[in-house]
């Protein structure tokens, strides 16, 4: 069962991040790659921010990852929120990867055991048409 | 540039419908509330609607301007522009392409308007499914601008502290300003501390009372020259500055994939617009008699109180404490007509209005002498936008 216990907002992928969702459905996490000077963007915006290069290839999450920020949203305002509130937000880093961050879940997480600088290591949700969505569990 | 005195650009006219909660407004449309609000302002200035000869907006603007020129029964559109800023960042940065149309000669009388219907429209409090990067945002559970800014805060609250008795005392102060103004929708309902306390959590460490609210109503600024204001029958008042900027990498921010740069990760992204609204005008913070800081989270105001350079980063949980924000004693007398969070929710333009009236010596909770004063436009959104006004 999924962290929003299968009501999940499935992604609607664009012409920017398609290559993103289409590497999460084959539980891959890859950011945008610059193929001329290796900068690594997120969210993909198919352009890169250094040297405005369109060549892009795609380069993997490093597995370590921990909490930058977090929220518990105690209030349910919108349809597939239909989980036990509150629930978590993690905006996730990876420190081999400066500069990128990912918003994601901590499905595991309790009030006190999720705080900012936690590890975290990534697991994959199914949600359905075959999407599956990066999440994280606390890192042992 | 610097214009010439006589070019200097000068809000003429201010003018407003009423301001309800949302959905309160049934029997006029969006488009009729917009017209209201303009041509109470081209009133207020002494001219008639057909005078005016150019329209300023900002993002989200759902009105056509070519049904506006219709149906006020202008003559002549010489200029139309939309800042790019959305929802609440824009305002200011509406009001300086206003500026600079009357300032180089292109349109003699702009309009600065926004007009929000949320029972006809949209509820801001809402998901928005076109928001930019929304991919990477909704399938986590992230749907709205508290939940997004709950993070930045966190963040801030790890970094500096956040004192949740700051952020109260930013509902309260804001709460007791809106008392006295008979125009807010707040007025008449008192705010406790314990009523702040005992409300609902909406995402940690945003509580029910730390959040705008959602509200109908219009607002309209008349935009003129120096020269030609001084001919007309309302007290003009100067423009210092209005610009907008976007932070270096800021992209989408804390609205989209929270990929801001790391030093400006806990800020509102307006740091640089700050220093560059105040150097464009030549002064100081310390040369602002009051403030309207956009307040659609209470913890946003302490931040833009830092990023505007009134506070050190992480002092403005103390200055605030110390009740700097509020009428009549603090330092920095600010939303003194309530702000979003208890006056109305306009997207700051109502905090123009106010700004106006401060610097007319017609506010509700006039701060003596007020010559200069600051309005800010909404904060984690890029661009956004800033103004320095004086009385003329």
């Amino acid at each position: 069962m999924s962290y929003f216990e299968g009501h999940d907002v499935a992604p609607v992928p664009n012409a920017d991040d398609a290559a993103f969702w289409a590497h999460c459905a084959e539980r891959r996490l890859m950011f945008q790659h610059c193929a001329d000077c290796a900068t690594v963007t997120h969210p993909p915006i198919g352009v890169c921010p250094h040297c405005q290069s369109l060549r892009r290839d795609w380069a993997e999450a490093p597995a370590e990852a921990r909490v930058y920020s977090c929220t518990w949203v105690h209030t349910a305002v919108h349809e597939a929120v239909k989980r036990p509130l509150p629930y978590n937000v993690a905006v996730i880093e990876f420190p081999a990867l400066p500069g990128v961050r990912l918003i994601s879940n901590v499905v595991d997480a309790a009030q006190e055991t999720l705080r900012i600088g936690t590890p975290v290591a990534l697991v994959w949700e199914t949600i359905g048409d075959g999407q599956a969505l990066p999440r994280f569990r606390l890192a042992s | 540039m610097r214009v010439a005195a006589a070019h200097t650009a000068c809000i003429a006219g201010i003018g407003q419908t009423e301001y309800t909660r949302r959905g309160g407004i049934t029997d006029r449309s969006e488009f009729q509330l917009a017209c209201q609000a303009i041509v109470a302002g081209a009133q207020d200035a002494g001219l008639a609607p057909a005078e005016l000869d150019g329209f300023a907006t900002f993002t989200e603007a759902r009105i056509d301007a070519a049904t506006l020129q219709l149906a006020l029964g202008m003559p002549s559109l010489r200029f139309s522009s939309s800042m790019w800023g959305g929802r609440g960042g824009g305002a200011c940065g509406a009001l300086g392409h206003a500026a600079m149309a009357v300032e180089t000669g292109r349109a003699r009388h702009v309009v600065v308007f926004r007009t929000i219907a949320q029972g006809q429209s949209r509820r801001y409090g809402r998901f928005d499914p076109q928001r930019a990067q929304g991919n990477m945002a909704a399938p986590f559970g992230l749907f709205t601008a508290p939940q997004m800014v709950a993070l930045v805060l966190q963040r801030y609250a790890h970094l500096h502290g956040l004192d949740p008795l700051a952020m109260a005392e930013v509902a309260l102060a804001f709460r007791g300003h809106a008392l006295r103004n008979p125009l807010a929708v707040f007025h008449g309902k008192p705010l406790t501390l314990e009523q702040y306390l005992a409300a609902r959590m909406i995402a940690e460490p945003l509580r029910l009372y730390d959040c705008c609210m959602e509200s109908d109503g219009a607002c309209a600024v008349v935009v003129t020259t120096r020269e030609r204001a001084r001919d007309l029958q309302a007290r003009p008042v100067e423009i210092l500055a209005a610009i907008e900027h976007g932070e270096a990498g800021w992209g989408v921010g804390p609205m989209g994939g929270h990929n801001m740069p790391e030093a400006r990760y806990a800020t509102g992204g307006q740091r640089d617009l700050g220093r560059e609204l105040f150097a464009r005008a030549g002064i100081a913070p310390a040369d602002v008699d009051f403030a309207q800081i956009y307040d659609h989270f209470t913890g946003m105001v302490l931040i833009a109180l830092e990023d505007f350079g009134f506070c050190a980063p992480g002092e403005a949980g103390a200055f605030v404490r110390a009740g700097q924000l509020r009428w009549p004693d603090g330092a920095l007398p600010t939303n003194t007509a309530g702000g979003c969070l208890s006056e109305a929710y306009v997207h700051g333009m109502n905090h123009v209005l106010e700004a106006v009236r401060q610097l007319r010596g017609d506010s509700t909770a006039q701060v003596a002498g007020a010559r200069i004063g600051l309005v800010t436009g909404g904060s984690v959104i890029s661009p956004s936008s800033a103004a320095l006004l004086a009385a003329a």
